[in-house]
């Protein structure tokens, strides 16, 4: 049989402060090497760290949203190793006393619990040249949550899913913007591979440099195949930490694992136990956002939208605001699901806009939709109209008639167009009237053509009927 | 409490010492350790563990708002390293040879 | 010094608000002191050349000015001045310039006072000599064949000699008492909290606190006002209000009592001993009650301390590779750089401590000495809190003896760490402790007495250490 995949993930996230988590540098990206730092987050001999409150607000709410229990008085812990990229040579973390603790996040059907999470600093960064190392201490000191989960993933794509309903739930808590590519969300994975039902899992393997949300999928089904045949061929298995080179799309050893790493934690001194009040905590609680996976749940139940809308539309808590914005507008959830998860979302992704900033108000969309629902508008009429509501910013009414394109309802001017048609076509009347009654299907198209496209299409038919009907 | 364990000490300190002053030093750790050993005799194993819990020390407050102050001029930040290329600190690298 | 110049930094405020002098001369006088001495007592690591203006001193003092407005201090090598060298008595910080301030010396300057220098420390704060100063020994002004005490002896021996009207030193196990001890001079640790630490290179976190060297009880008490309160940058500082240390100095000590160990001043000497129950006698006379109380074994404190401090240093110290600041050592890798580094640039005290806090904290080890010495701590703190119920402050010696000669403890680490013996406790229990010089051994060295009080406690200290003064006829603070 397949022995079994055992897989944890240490994801980091950088949290959404505008200053650091033990100084008031801003914790920003991209800015010049070194021109972000102090005499704290440098390390410099004498300074002090000071907790940000805004960091343990957001990890806070963090934690309450996935479910875990929070310590009420938790403890910052030095961890203390080597490193360049180390401005004390010890990390300001918590180690016994985290601050939550447990917690689930759901995918599909599958629950996973967590083991933790916690605050602490994050390193600055080393870049490798030729015959040196250049540090640039920007980002030390940036505040990190600490995400441990219990080892209840069985595979890269659970791990890829994971990943995906954390990155969500982040947006919606407006906690990070939990992008990998720009690392303000970081994973590290745990895999050991189960020979049997029942069996001792095997050596862990910790994987690093995982960093696309692919990529995390890709490494850990390689290494689970790596491991089975090495387990298959009867070959060794050690505790190690490898990289994954997403190039070569393999992983390779970056250093073994001692039997214990021997980081001597102990309590940090320069800063008093951690307090959470529980009032604060209770207000945190009662301002949390509709979590995603509720409001998923609630679109498919209440709503009655199908999976995969649901899903794509609480992707982004704008999004999400967008479509609901338009259900006050136009009572008919699945037209209006189908519009943002169609057209909204496209031209959000061409412009590369968030929903936020989308440049035609959920009501006019609403408006225009009442069109459609109204018959008086093709749906693809109505997306071209649209295109001209955001490339130039006019309002449905205005756009609708500056393109004059509304469905032609009247009686009064098709019944001339149809009686013309007719005229011009009596080879075809009189098929009709020997009975071939699918000609007047033709008929009708020939008058939709000489409207341009623009009659009501139910009219003209009931009018191109009673017609050939009456004579 | 020997140089085996000292050197084992060492690589966790960042330390490097010769073979004398090694022996020298764990000699006098050994005096220092079965001074520390004193500690056994005196606590008993369910005293509360951790440093002090005074009372007055509640008030310390210990956090602050998330306010930008103004980060120190790179100048200033590299002004003590021994080498940089203005912009970065520069190390040896981590493996001989450069590359990690 | 000339009979009517003054010799106390409060005589020297009064004349400056009185017009008999102005703070040019004093600092005159004190360059001419320093130009004498300071180089035989190596006390300075580097001292405000003449041309160095101090801002704001021409004509006298304001309305309502610190005492300390227009005078000159000394700040110990570990306490960041922006743009000065801060070497902590170390090589491997030789020539650091710190690019920030700590907060203390922005108070100092605040209340009028300037720096004349920085001074000579034992590495680190790790010493109880200042033998273990990188740049040589201090001396002592009393006996230049002796110790100053460590590791603020720098400190100590510029305000003993007149060469600083104040100085802030560093207290970690008793570093700016025993100091003080030795050189005849008032120090103070104030309660763990009350003076910033942002700007001090830490020895251990947990235990360190900046206090203020004095050539009297008051001078202290006025130094400690001007500096002492809650800074935003250090997140362990206390909020308490200050209350008024300078008037507790002044005060009628009648009615307060003072506890001792029941067992006698012990580990002493027979002089300390005399001069501790002279200064008993000295307190009953004041309307002081002596009474008993019992304190913790001073061995098993001496070990708790032992174990707690190199633990924190160790950390602390990590900071120390070579990368950012500090003399880096050639090395073809990073690891190479960081061990070389430190192996040059540490002494070998140092080296030992950081040794010894690695062992206690790692795994296998950490239970038998890092735990237990904590949990040592803890009840420490009870004792100590359990005898201040009865009294309102603890007398003891502030060391089992005056000041050794130079080169008498270098051997034995833990010869050297038992002249700590009396003051770890207070640290331990994160208490304030007042040395007052008391009187001279048979030698004409310096004794002094330590009292020690509950948290906060610092004005009930002045009071009675300024009646230790009084009783005993040092109040006109008798320098060497």
């Amino acid at each position: 049989m397949t022995p079994e995949s055992v897989i944890g993930l240490e994801v980091h996230v950088r949290l959404r402060t505008r200053t650091k988590i033990f100084c008031a540098c801003r914790n920003a990206y991209g800015a010049p090497p070194n021109s972000l730092t102090c005499p704290v987050c440098l390390g410099l001999p004498g300074a002090l760290p000071v907790l940000n409150k805004a960091a343990v607000e957001l990890a806070l709410r963090l934690g309450l949203a996935l479910g875990c229990r929070v310590r009420l008085r938790s403890r910052f812990a030095r961890k203390c190793y080597f490193y360049p990229d180390l401005p004390r040579n010890y990390q300001i973390t918590q180690h016994d006393e985290p601050l939550c603790e447990g917690g689930r996040l759901e995918i599909g059907d599958r629950e996973i619990t967590l083991e933790r999470i916690h605050l602490e600093d994050d390193a600055g960064r080393m870049l490798d040249r030729a015959a040196d190392q250049c540090l640039d201490f920007n980002r030390a000191g940036a505040p990190l949550a600490e995400i441990v989960t219990r080892p209840d993933l069985r595979s890269g794509e659970e791990a890829r899913l994971f990943l995906r309903a954390l990155r969500r739930l982040l947006r919606a808590l407006d906690v990070c913007d939990g992008d990998m590519e720009k690392g303000s969300l970081r994973c590290d994975a745990n895999i050991s591979l189960r020979p049997a039902a029942g069996a001792k899992t095997g050596p862990r393997v910790e994987l690093k440099n995982l960093n696309t949300m692919r990529g995390v999928r890709r490494a850990l089904d390689h290494e689970a195949a790596r491991q089975a045949t090495r387990l298959a061929a009867g070959r060794p298995l050690v505790p190690e930490t490898r990289g994954w080179d997403a190039r070569r799309g393999e992983t390779f050893r970056m250093r073994l694992k001692e039997a214990s790493s021997e980081y001597r934690y102990f309590p940090e001194p320069d800063l008093p136990p951690l307090v959470v009040d529980e009032d604060r905590l209770a207000s945190i609680r009662r301002a949390l956002p509709e979590l995603p996976a509720n409001r998923e749940r609630r679109y498919v139940a209440a709503l009655g939208l199908d999976a995969g809308a649901a899903a794509t539309l609480c992707e982004s808590p704008a999004l999400a605001a967008y479509f609901e914005a338009m259900t006050r507008a136009l009572d008919d959830a699945s037209a209006c699901a189908n519009w943002v998860t169609g057209e909204v979302l496209r031209i959000c992704r061409e412009r590369t806009l968030n929903a936020a900033a989308f440049p035609v108000l959920p009501g006019e969309a609403a408006a225009l939709l009442r069109r459609v629902a109204g018959g008086r508008l093709s749906l693809g009429a109505a997306k071209s109209v649209f295109a001209s509501m955001v490339a130039e910013g006019l309002t449905a009414a205005a756009a609708l008639a500056r393109a004059d394109l509304e469905l032609i309802a009247d009686r009064g001017a098709l019944a001339p167009v149809v009686d013309r048609v007719l005229a011009e076509n009596p080879d075809q009347v009189a098929s009709w009237r020997a009975g071939k009654t699918g000609v007047a299907d033709w008929l009708i198209g020939r008058v939709m053509a000489a409207t341009g496209g623009r009659a009501d299409p139910a009219l003209v038919a009931g009018i191109v009927r009673a017609r050939l009907a009456d004579d | 409490m020997d140089a085996e364990l000292i050197r084992r000490l060492e690589t966790l300190a960042g330390l490097s010492c010769a073979p004398d002053e090694r022996e020298a030093l764990s000699r006098d750790l050994r005096g220092i350790v079965a001074f520390a050993d004193r500690l056994a005799a005196f606590v008993e194993e369910d005293a509360p563990a951790g440093g002090p819990d005074d009372p007055h020390r509640a008030d310390t407050v210990g956090v602050r708002a998330d306010r930008p102050r103004p980060s120190l001029p790179r100048a200033d930040a590299l002004s003590g390293a021994a080498a940089t290329d203005g912009d970065h600190v520069l190390t040896p690298p981590l493996r001989a040879g450069g590359g990690r | 010094m000339s009979g009517s110049a003054p010799t106390t930094l409060l005589a020297a405020a009064a004349a400056l608000r009185g017009g008999e002098t102005t703070a040019a001369a004093l600092d005159a006088g004190l360059r001419d002191a320093a130009d004498a001495r300071a180089g035989d007592l190596n006390c300075f690591t580097w001292r405000a050349a003449a041309a160095d203006p101090f801002p704001g001193c021409e004509g006298g003092p304001p309305a309502g000015a610190s005492p300390l407005w227009g005078l000159g201090g000394a700040v110990k090598a570990n306490i960041c001045v922006r743009g000065r060298v801060a070497d902590c008595g170390s090589r491997l910080l030789a020539g650091w310039r710190p690019p920030y301030q700590a907060t203390v010396v922005g108070r100092l300057r605040e209340a009028g006072a300037h720096l004349v220098g920085a001074t000579v420390m034992d590495e680190f704060g790790m010493g109880s000599s200042t033998e273990h100063a990188a740049t040589g020994p201090a001396r002592n002004p009393h006996d230049p064949t002796r110790v100053p005490g460590g590791s603020s002896g720098g400190a100590a021996a510029a305000v003993a000699a007149g060469l600083a009207w104040f100085a802030l030193g560093s207290d970690t196990g008793g570093s700016v008492r025993q100091p003080a001890h030795c050189c005849g001079v008032a120090g103070l640790r104030p309660t763990y909290g009350r003076i910033s630490r942002h700007g001090l290179v830490a020895f251990a976190s947990s235990l360190d606190q900046i206090g203020p060297l004095a050539r009297t009880v008051a001078d202290c008490a006025a130094v400690y006002e001007a500096v002492a309160g809650h800074d935003a940058a250090d997140a362990t500082s206390l909020r308490a209000p200050l209350g008024a240390p300078l008037d507790a100095a002044g005060r009628s000590a009648a009615g307060l009592t003072v506890g001792v160990p029941r067992g006698g001043p012990t580990p002493a000497d027979a002089d300390t001993v005399s001069a501790f129950e002279a200064s008993m006698e000295a307190l009953r006379a004041a309307g002081v009650t002596v009474t008993d109380i019992d304190l913790p074994d001073p061995d098993i404190m001496l070990a708790a301390y032992t174990v707690i401090a190199a633990a924190e240093v160790s950390a602390n110290l990590a900071r120390f590779d070579g990368a950012v600041y500090g003399a880096r050592a050639v090395g073809d890798t990073y690891a190479d750089m960081v061990a070389r580094t430190r192996a040059e640039g540490f002494g070998r005290e140092v080296k030992r401590r950081i040794l010894l806090g690695t062992y206690v904290l790692s795994a296998g080890y950490r239970d038998a000495y890092y735990e237990r010495a904590q949990r040592a701590r803890r009840r420490v703190a009870a004792a100590y809190a359990a005898a201040l119920s009865a009294c309102d402050a603890i007398a003891t010696p502030t060391a089992p003896a005056a000041a050794f000669p130079l080169g008498d403890k270098l051997d034995d680490p833990l010869r050297m760490y038992r002249s700590d013996v009396h003051t770890v406790g207070p640290s331990l229990s994160g208490l304030p402790a007042l040395t007052v010089p008391t009187g001279r051994d048979r030698d004409g060295l310096p004794l002094s007495l330590q009292l020690t009080g509950p948290a906060l406690g610092e004005e009930t200290l002045f009071t009675l250490g300024a009646a230790v003064e009084a009783a005993r006829g040092e109040g006109g603070g008798g320098g060497p």
